[in-house]
């Protein structure tokens, strides 16, 4: 197996797949990158087994054949050279690998591609279509409120939710949940309920640029495609949970405010909550928003007022500052509208003005507060 | 069809009676010894032949009985202990049935020698099975003498279930054992097959310990005593590192009864903490003395175990006893670098060091001002003073205490660091008249004390400091509860659900918001803001568990947890350079803590080298 290319070509076609490759794992394989020459295209692939990434670029190709590449070693070194052409020459009876340049040669060994565990492909022709730009702030909106704990691996996940021609993304840890809705998919007939680890979507986000892209599915697998890199992911084989029956209907206080003047109040009172509940109380009256803190262990509190825009009855609410900052930071525009029931009920917030053809409601469980 | 049922004849109801109070040789051992004991003997023999299958005698000075006496003693509910059901309600003595030898004689064959002081004559009593062979006047000596011989001779199934020799002698030793602990004013000679296994002079309370146990391990012990108008406690608790595997040194006495118990055991241990790792026991030697109608002793056949009216308050009160006691005393563990003549090689080997006679200082310590430290001085001093030197005031039980401190026990092999025996605690932790303080390697922090060279670890120091600050935070919060989006729901054993039940109150209180929905149901709505997510059911598993073995709860080991992590990850790390005004503000806050001795992950904190050692060292011969 032979190609010539250039350093910087390879860096790049490598910086797509490198995210995938596990930085310690069982299966030293794994820790490999598998070039594949096939006339002048080189493919790369990497996989942890839960996640593969492909991407294929241009060279000038001698010898077809395939390789797994150590992929620490192989990207420090591309990383260390300039702009130079590199030859590569990997002998695949004995792995032994060599990169010659202008100034010299590097030899290291690789492994049998064999050894190499086959990456998925997801067949069928179940696929939707979606812009970079679309997908990228899907993925933003969602990923923060997604769980970490093992013990609910449906929870770890985001929710992809394809049916009567909408798209659904839903986040939650139980606490709190986040549900972005797009209208105007052109499959009507679509329906599908999977969801994609956090790890994959990670990924996504960082490799996706503003192409369209198709994310298709099969049973055990989603797959994206963004020019010629793609990503395949096993789902996550759980069943979500009812968000639908957790989210408040009835929610009859509504609130209107200022969004950086809030996320900056709550920033600021936050530093004096509980390092260990980071509680901050939200007390409302017409058209007064008070965010208050108090921290008993070390003796601080602050409060602050924010103008808000109010009729409801008074109503005082504890939330966990990091949610709110969390919900807050990922909302769009300038304006945020909270919808309130009571004190222990779930609040909702969404910007005062969606995005055309999208629907963002974020909610948040309330801290009980003992008075 | 013809009427079956009947009542039994006298000697199977004797036979059925028998089998709860007389389980094995050392129930009968133990029956015998109360007897004896209630009878106000001071010298005491027991001689078993056979693991006691063949004989068990019990030889006693005691007060002896008449003849009359001696033959209705066998009766079944014959008792000179008690009257009226009232005296039920105050029991000062052990026996109080009337069963003990009655059930005996059911299931052996007896042979009783008796004699009053003021008679010349005394009887003899013959009865097997429960039928009286012979009785006739005989010369004895004052006070009883019990044979018990061929037990269970006529119960053939009892007798087939009889564990090996070895264990049923491990038995006898065992109960012999703890009624001389908290016997110490009886002599105890304890023969088996002609071998003598103890011979036990009259003593206090600690020589006794010390005759049993030995020295090294009396020396490892710290005295305790506390009173409260309803309840004494007195005894001995093994230092931390002197902790057995096993549970079989942990003795409980109420009123001078040994009983077992789980919750005041649970207390013992808890009030250790940190001090133990996982699997070690701590030795102790308890007695509670309480008035006896707050104490029910007639719920066990063999009088094992006890009610008490009020046993949570009998929890803490063990608690904070043990734990006030540990905290008192210098539990710092006293290093010697490695003895010249050591055969094991150069290697840092740390061995025993013994006492320096207890001495205190209080009141003579000067008052300093560090150059550049504009903090009290002499109020750190003050208080590390204030700690250490309560151990000695402390010594007003009737025990001795050993001084001696030139036994210099053996290496022992594996176990490095040990503690400075008792008494020797002192003045040994105060910092010298302002001498001044060193940190070495940015990681220890060095002083001189009156008695040698004190060590201190930093980081550890720093960590028990927030430790211990964080646990007091959680318990003086509010509860703070964070609503779930996705009610949990479990289900619980009935017994759990009961119990959840009943401390719904207590649950709130620590920040779960609970709904119970019947069927064993119970679903979680909302946790304590400070636990991690996810772990919602199995932290109320927990809290349930932990309640239903303690009957309290006054932390969460998850709290525990997150204190523990809190405090490690706040505290200042090895490599942190710091002034003299830090360090001895580290040392004063430490010497503040109620365990300052080990961090919350069980490390030590505080190491000490005596002047001896250095002396040794250096090659210095001391006197």
């Amino acid at each position: 197996m032979k190609f010539t290319v250039s350093s910087n070509e390879l860096q790049k076609a490598l910086a797509k797949v490198s995210g995938v490759v596990p930085s310690k794992s069982t299966l030293p394989i794994l820790e490999n990158i598998l070039f594949k020459l096939t006339k002048n295209t080189l493919q790369l692939a990497a996989t942890d087994l839960e996640v593969s990434m492909a991407a294929s670029i241009d060279v000038k190709g001698n010898d077809d054949g395939s390789i797994a590449v150590p992929a620490k070693r192989l990207m420090e070194t591309i990383r260390a050279l300039p702009e130079i052409q590199l030859l590569f020459n990997a002998d695949v009876s004995s792995n032994k690998i060599r990169m010659i340049t202008d100034m010299g040669e590097y030899v290291l060994m690789g492994e049998s591609s064999e050894e190499f565990p086959t990456i998925p492909q997801v067949k069928g022709d179940e696929k939707i279509t979606l812009t970079g730009e679309m997908l990228k702030n899907m993925i933003h909106r969602t990923l923060f409120a997604v769980s970490s704990d093992e013990l609910r691996p449906a929870m770890t996940g985001v929710l992809l939710q394809v049916k009567d021609g909408d798209l659904r993304a839903v986040a939650t840890d139980g606490h709190r949940l986040v549900r972005i809705q797009y209208t105007g998919l052109k499959q009507p007939k679509l329906k599908w309920d999977i969801i994609v680890p956090a790890k994959a979507l990670n990924l996504v986000s960082r490799s996706v640029d503003n192409e369209t892209n198709t994310v298709s599915v099969d049973g055990t697998h989603v797959q994206f495609t963004f020019g010629t890199t793609t990503l395949t992911s096993r789902v996550i084989e759980e069943s979500y949970p009812n968000y639908e029956s957790v989210i408040p209907l009835d929610n009859d206080k509504s609130l209107a405010v200022g969004r950086d003047l809030l996320l900056a109040a709550v920033r600021r009172v936050a530093l004096y909550s509980s390092s260990t509940t980071h509680q901050v109380r939200c007390s409302i009256r017409k058209n007064e928003l008070r965010v208050m803190a108090e921290d008993i262990d070390f003796g601080g509190e602050a409060k602050e007022k924010v103008p808000c825009d109010y009729s409801g009855e008074e109503l005082e609410i504890g939330f966990n500052s990091t949610y709110l900052i969390d919900i807050l930071s990922h909302l769009d525009g300038d304006e945020a509208e909270f919808k309130l029931g009571t004190s222990v009920r779930a609040a909702i917030i969404t910007p005062a003005h969606q995005r055309p053809n999208e629907d963002v409601l974020m909610l948040v469980m309330p801290m009980r507060l003992n008075t | 069809m013809a009427n079956t049922i009947h009542i039994l004849s006298a000697d199977i109801a004797n036979k059925i009676a028998a089998g709860e109070v007389v389980q094995r040789p050392a129930s009968a051992v133990k029956e015998l010894l109360e007897n004896a004991l209630d009878a106000g003997a001071t010298s005491l023999a027991v001689i078993v032949k056979d693991a006691g299958s063949t004989s068990i005698q019990v030889i006693d000075n005691g007060n002896g009985m008449s003849p009359a006496d001696a033959l209705l003693a066998f009766q079944r509910h014959a008792t000179s202990k008690i009257s009226t059901a009232q005296d039920l309600e105050a029991i000062r003595t052990l026996g109080f049935r009337g069963e003990a030898l009655a059930s005996i004689a059911a299931v052996s064959q007896v042979e009783m020698k008796t004699r009053q002081s003021e008679n010349d004559l005394g009887s003899l009593i013959r009865i097997e099975g429960n039928e009286l062979k012979e009785q006739s006047p005989t010369a004895a000596e004052c006070g009883t003498a019990v044979t018990v011989r061929n037990l269970f001779y006529n119960t053939p199934g009892r007798r087939n279930f009889l564990k090996t020799r070895n264990t049923e002698l491990k038995n006898i030793s065992d109960v012999v054992t703890r009624m001389a602990v908290i016997y110490p004013e009886v002599a105890f000679l304890y023969v088996s097959d002609e071998e003598q296994l103890l011979d036990l002079k009259p003593k206090d309370a600690g020589g006794r310990l010390a005759d049993l146990f030995g020295d090294k391990q009396f020396r490892s012990l710290l005295p305790l005593k506390e009173t409260t108008d309803f309840l004494t406690i007195e005894g001995f608790i093994g230092r931390p590192d002197f902790a057995r595997k096993s549970r079989a040194e942990q003795f409980l006495y109420i009123n001078r009864r040994s009983i077992m118990n789980r919750s005041l055991n649970h207390a013992v241990f808890q009030a250790y903490e940190h001090l133990m790792v996982k699997g070690a026991f701590p030795f102790y030697v308890l007695n509670l003395t309480l008035d006896p109608a707050k104490v029910d002793v007639n719920v066990h056949p063999s009088k094992l175990e006890v009610k008490f009216e009020n046993e949570s308050a009998m929890y803490r009160f063990v608690l904070h006893a043990v734990r006030k006691t540990l905290g008192e005393h210098d539990l710092v563990p006293s290093v010697s670098l490695g003895s010249a003549e050591s055969s094991l090689g150069p290697e840092g080997r740390l061995h025993f060091l013994s006492g320096i006679g207890a001495q205190t200082h209080l009141g003579d310590i000067p008052q300093v001002q560090s150059p550049g430290a504009d903090i009290d001085l002499g109020r750190v001093f003050r208080k590390v003073e204030r700690r250490i030197g309560n151990d000695v005031v402390q010594k007003d039980g009737e025990a001795t205490f050993p001084t001696d401190t030139d036994h210099q026990p053996p290496v022992p092999p594996e176990r490095v660091v040990q503690h400075l025996p008792i008494g020797s605690a002192g003045d040994q932790l105060a910092i010298q008249d302002g001498k001044p303080i060193w940190q070495v390697q940015n990681k220890y922090i060095l002083s001189q004390i009156r008695t040698g060279l004190l060590i201190v670890d930093q980081h550890v120091a720093h960590e028990r400091i927030l430790y211990e600050k964080a646990v007091a935070n959680f318990e003086n919060s509010l509860p703070t509860t964070q609503q779930l989006l996705f009610p949990q729901t479990i289900q619980l054993t009935a017994s759990d659900y009961t119990l959840a039940k009943d401390l719904i109150p207590h649950l709130e209180k620590l920040g779960f918001d609970l709904k119970l929905f019947g069927k064993n149901t119970v679903v979680i709505e909302g946790i304590p803001a400070d636990v991690r997510v996810g772990s919602e059911t199995q932290i109320l598993q927990d809290v349930l568990d932990e309640f239903r073995n303690n009957e309290h709860t006054e932390t969460m080991d998850a709290r525990d947890n997150l204190a523990k992590s809190f405090a490690c990850k706040a505290a200042i790390k090895a490599g942190d350079r710091l002034n003299t005004t830090e360090m001895l503000v580290l040392i004063d806050q430490l010497f503040a803590t109620q365990m300052p001795y080990v961090c919350p992950h069980g490390r030590p904190i505080v190491v000490k080298i005596s002047v001896d050692e250095l002396d040794r060292r250096f090659g210095r011969t001391v006197k």
